[in-house]
């Protein structure tokens, strides 16, 4: 690939003109379905974060970096923002370090394991809909039942919901909650497509059971761990629908309010649009970088076998 | 091989890409609606009745979710110039979609030769969907006021009835509180609605403003709005009165398991009321009243038709708001869905409905509503509310200071929303 | 000497054993609660619903309520096309990530690194922005309130891409070279040699691929218009009351939750053998 970059372009395409047509052949549909449903959209928002609109009027209103600078000053975007980083990196780092160890776990030749790993992914399965509805009554203070277990050690529970700071944590839970069934699947999936023989012979030379995790386990499994935290991460950094659910931001808005809420509540339901799309600009930017970020991190730890 | 398959399945149902749109052609029509349960199903019925009525025009009603839901399908298909021929909207809609241009001026078909007689209507009702001396929405399912109250509290605690003012209101949420032994709290005299649409009754009758109606004075911090404030926040912080999350709809089930004794609520919360209220009797009464007498903020939904209809669906969509609007249809939809007969005419239509002096206490309240949906209509306005209420109640923040800063916040955010697009 | 040691390492082995099945019936009592809670909650009554202290098992369980949450919504139909929107949208979505992820793996192209990243920079755009435009395009292609419109615009993923190429990038080179000199193309060594040895993320990617699409909300509601062509968790809407009503009918909300979830778990408990089934499928590699 390097010798055909050096070489004249008609050179390389003739030595190489069959794989190149294969490429674009394997790549082509993807990339064309990519173009119209994803591509054109990330366009059409970067023009429009330069408008004013209420998707409503008949064309947008040309705005310059109003909605930028109006961006910045509002400490609110900060906070939403800072909101979702937390977020994504409690969700991502919690979940992900115990849907590892469950994984291990559930690894094992254990009883009655696909019963719980069944129940291990129920969490996944589940609509985040579904789940944030489940949430709102679990942590009930009165009819979840967190309250019987508030009622047993004899202390008020605390009304995760209603509290200004709090909200964001019950939030979190339940990212935790859905990302673990989800982790945990891939992990498993991972676990179970390492070469026993490297095992077999760890354990003949007498390796101890955490040094085989860290100096075989992890290093086999880095390429699913690096998967898991790039899409876990991107994931994470879009929540939505738990917001929308459980605390619609509040109480005290934007106590519990994530960047892509906030981008809803302003594109659909504060009618501004040019803001959404400024705000959807700033999002792809960053995202992109943190990610291209963990790739260039990536050759230091992730190894895929020869 | 699960893959093969999947393809082969593909391949077999690729043939049939479902119905089409139902974009209707001639002068059928399509009508979006929200409300789900009772109240949606009695919306379908009205709409089969149009049709059997109409049998050359036909109605098609589709649910499209929740109120939310349903302004987010409009924007989009806006957007497309697609969407329904009528709706059903939200308040907080209003404003925006009739400054775009995307709603029709419904004042000369009300005038016109086949109008709608708002006689009999509440006066202030019709005043909800005007705008620039336009007329771009109809009430139709009105919600008002209503309190409900622990009847056994009520008697336990000495009280002879409902309170009358608004300061009887907060000295009986305090009488009604119950400790038990340990100091903690039993029962809260009342549960708040986490929204704030019942304070702008309270704060109304009571002399108080949140906005004029075109956003010129905006006055968050108005006297009123601070002394209300400051008694409900003293009474959230004595312990009697409680403020459940949205997402449960807790102020409900607080009531109905004899956790608080009163709520600030609608007439929406009858049925389960009624039917729920575990281990007490229920009962219910207007709105206490203040300074101002009685000034209640009706809440609900309305009608409107879309400028993306052509002339002749325009017609057929007249016809069937006037049918939604019939005295017979507004009775026939409070009697299963629970909304009020707003107009004279539907409570006559509604016949024994209002024999039950429980109706007859909600209905009580429609002279008195003053529908002014000003503060929905203005994200500005509204968000600010909203978060100075929660800051308030919830974070127990300095009432003073915190509307003062809301109030400055609207009033710049409304500029900007002002501006022409 | 001998047999003590024996007896110490068995004896440690149990203990160890106890500790796994607690640490693990510990977290699936943490990961199921939720879902216990559900079904308890759709087996209540709307009385018992409101009782305080909540009751762990319902008095006596209200079946009728699956009954009535059935009648709240063209449940039927929305089964159908969740099913077929749902396995049309994953086997495309599938099958075309299977091409380019194992294009971006094996076949040699200029900048491989630079597609692969235009490729995850879409996951990088929340759905919500996405909304407007490509109701747009469906509208052009007169495409709104059809299959199409819940099939196509999901089809193209960047997950599966990066899922399906992670795992193809520890398939052992020398495997891949041994199957060309055999004069093996693209299309065959994909089939032949690179798919046999991903069956676990394959099908664990076919499931998280399928989940999206059956429990996807908004896009559904918005590009369709009618009860007949929506799916299973638009059906959820039918029966939630918004803040303005007040509480929701929670036992038939949960109800109608489980019309949802239960057949992915059906789904899961069989598919999970494909994946999960033992180590020694795993040892082809090397």
């Amino acid at each position: 690939m390097l010798d055909a970059g050096r070489r004249p372009l008609a050179r390389a395409f003739r030595r190489n003109g069959r794989e190149w047509l294969t490429f674009l052949l394997f790549v082509g549909p993807n990339l064309a379905l990519f173009a119209v449903f994803t591509y054109w959209p990330i366009l059409r928002s970067f023009v429009l974060s330069f408008t004013k609109w209420n998707l409503l009027a008949p064309a947008p209103e040309w705005a310059g970096l109003a909605n930028y600078r109006r961006l910045f000053a509002d400490p609110t975007f900060w906070r939403v923002a800072l909101n979702t980083f937390i977020y994504a990196v409690a969700v991502v780092a919690v979940a992900q370090a115990c849907a590892f160890l469950l994984a291990l776990l559930l690894n094992r030749p254990l009883r009655g394991r696909a019963l719980l790993r069944t129940i291990a992914f129920l969490p996944h399965v589940t609509t985040t809909a579904v789940a944030a509805l489940v949430w709102v009554i679990v942590l009930h203070p009165h009819y979840g039942p967190l309250s019987s277990l508030y009622a047993a050690l004899g202390v008020n529970g605390p009304n995760w919901l209603e509290s200004a700071s709090l909200a964001l944590f019950a939030v979190i839970a339940v990212g935790i909650w859905k990302e673990i069934g989800f982790a945990s699947l891939f992990f498993l999936a991972g676990l179970q497509g390492l070469p026993a023989d490297c095992y077999e012979a760890a354990a003949l030379d007498g390796v101890r059971p955490l040094s085989r995790l860290w100096h075989i386990t992890i290093p086999l499994m880095s390429p699913v761990i690096f998967f898991l935290l790039v899409t876990g991460f991107i994931a994470a950094t879009k929540a939505f629908d738990s917001v929308a659910i459980m605390t619609e931001g509040g109480p005290v808005y934007p106590a519990s309010s994530t960047y892509v809420y906030h981008l809803y509540k302003l594109g659909f339901r504060d009618f501004q649009a040019g803001l959404a799309s400024a705000l959807a600009c700033i999002f792809f930017i960053v995202t992109v970088a943190i990610t291209a970020l963990q790739f260039r991190m990536a050759s230091r730890w992730v190894h895929y076998g020869e | 091989m699960a893959l093969v398959s999947c393809f082969s399945f593909l391949a077999a149902f690729g043939g049939c890409g479902g119905p089409q749109s139902s974009l209707p052609s001639g002068s059928g029509i399509t009508y979006w609606r929200t409300l789900s349960g009772a109240a949606g199903d009695a919306q379908d019925t009205l709409v089969a009745r149009f049709n059997e009525q109409h049998p050359d025009s036909k109605v098609t009603s589709e649910f499209q979710g929740s109120y939310s839901d349903l302004a987010t399908k409009l924007l989009t298909a806006a957007a497309a110039r697609r969407g329904p021929q009528v709706t059903q909207l939200g308040t907080f809609e209003i404003r925006q979609f009739a400054k775009s241009g995307v709603l029709v001026d419904l004042k000369p078909l009300m005038n016109g030769p086949n109008g709608l007689d708002t006689s009999g209507w509440p006066p202030t009702l019709l005043a909800a969907g005007e705008i620039d001396g336009s007329v771009y929405w109809l009430p139709f399912n009105v919600a008002v006021p209503v309190l409900y109250f622990n009847q056994d509290a009520f008697a336990a605690a000495g009280l002879p009835g409902p309170p009358e003012t608004w300061a009887d209101f907060f000295e009986y949420a305090r009488k009604l509180t119950r400790l038990d032994e340990k100091g903690a709290v039993q029962m809260n005299g009342l549960a708040l609605w986490n929204i704030t649409w019942p304070l702008l009754s309270m704060i109304w009758s009571e002399g108080g403003e949140l906005t004029n109606r075109d956003y010129t004075d905006i006055t968050l911090n108005d006297p009123v709005v601070i002394r209300m404030l400051i008694d409900l926040q003293s009474l959230v912080r004595e312990g009697a009165a409680t403020l459940p999350d949205k997402a449960s709809g807790g102020h409900r089930a607080a009531f109905l398991s004899g956790r608080a004794a009163m709520i600030l609520d609608s007439q929406d919360a009858f049925s389960e009321v009624f039917t729920q209220a575990s281990g007490f009797t229920p009962a219910l009464a207007n709105y206490p009243a203040g300074a101002k007498g009685k000034v209640y903020a009706p809440g609900g939904g309305g009608l409107a038709i879309l400028a993306s209809a052509t002339p002749e669906q325009r017609a057929t969509a007249w016809a069937y708001v006037r049918h939604m609007l019939s005295p017979e249809s507004i009775a026939y939809y409070a009697r299963e869905s629970g909304y009020v007969a707003f107009t004279e005419e539907s409570r006559r239509a509604a016949g024994d409905l209002l024999q039950d002096p429980r109706y007859a206490a909600i209905h009580d309240a429609l002279p008195y509503l003053r529908a002014d949906y000003s503060v929905n209509m203005s994200p500005a306005v509204r968000n600010a509310f909203d978060e100075a209420f929660q800051k308030i109640l919830v974070q127990n923040a300095d009432v003073q200071a915190t509307l003062d800063a809301a109030d400055a916040r609207a009033e710049a955010a409304v500029k900007e929303e002002l501006a022409p697009q | 000497m001998a047999s003590d040691a024996v007896i110490g390492v068995g004896r440690a082995r149990t203990l160890a054993n106890g500790a796994i099945y607690a640490l693990l019936l510990f977290s699936c009592v943490l990961l199921g609660l939720p879902f216990f809670w559900m079904l308890v909650t759709s087996l209540k009554s709307p009385h018992e619903l409101a009782a305080y202290p909540p009751s762990w098992w319902p008095e006596s369980p209200q079946w009728g309520n699956y009954a009535e949450a059935w009648r709240s919504a063209p449940f039927g139909r929305m089964y159908v096309n969740s099913l077929a929107a749902g396995f049309a949208a994953t086997a495309l979505q599938v099958g075309l990530a299977l091409l380019m992820a194992y294009a971006f793996a094996f076949i040699r192209f200029p900048a491989r690194r630079f597609w692969l990243l235009l490729v995850l920079a879409t996951m990088m755009i929340p759905d919500e922005m996405k909304l407007v435009p490509n109701y747009l395009t469906l509208s052009r292609l007169d495409w709104i309130n059809t299959y199409w419109a819940l099939i196509i615009p999901p089809a193209a993923h960047a997950f599966p891409v990066f899922g399906f190429y992670q795992q193809f990038r520890m398939v052992p080179s020398a495997l891949f070279d041994a199957a060309k000199a055999d004069g093996a193309g693209h299309w065959r060594i994909l089939w032949r040699v690179v798919l046999p040895m991903s069956r676990p993320v394959l099908v664990a990617v076919t499931l998280v691929s399928f989940l999206g699409r059956w429990n996807d909300f908004l896009w559904p509601l918005i590009v369709t218009d009618t009860a007949s062509m929506r799916t299973l968790p638009v059906g959820l809407a039918y029966l939630k009351k918004q803040a303005e009503e007040g509480a929701s009918p929670w036992h038939l909300m949960m109800a109608a939750a489980l019309f949802i979830v239960i057949p992915v778990v059906i789904l899961y408990s069989i598919l999970q053998k494909q994946f999960v089934e033992g180590i020694t499928k795993g040892a082809i590699k090397g």
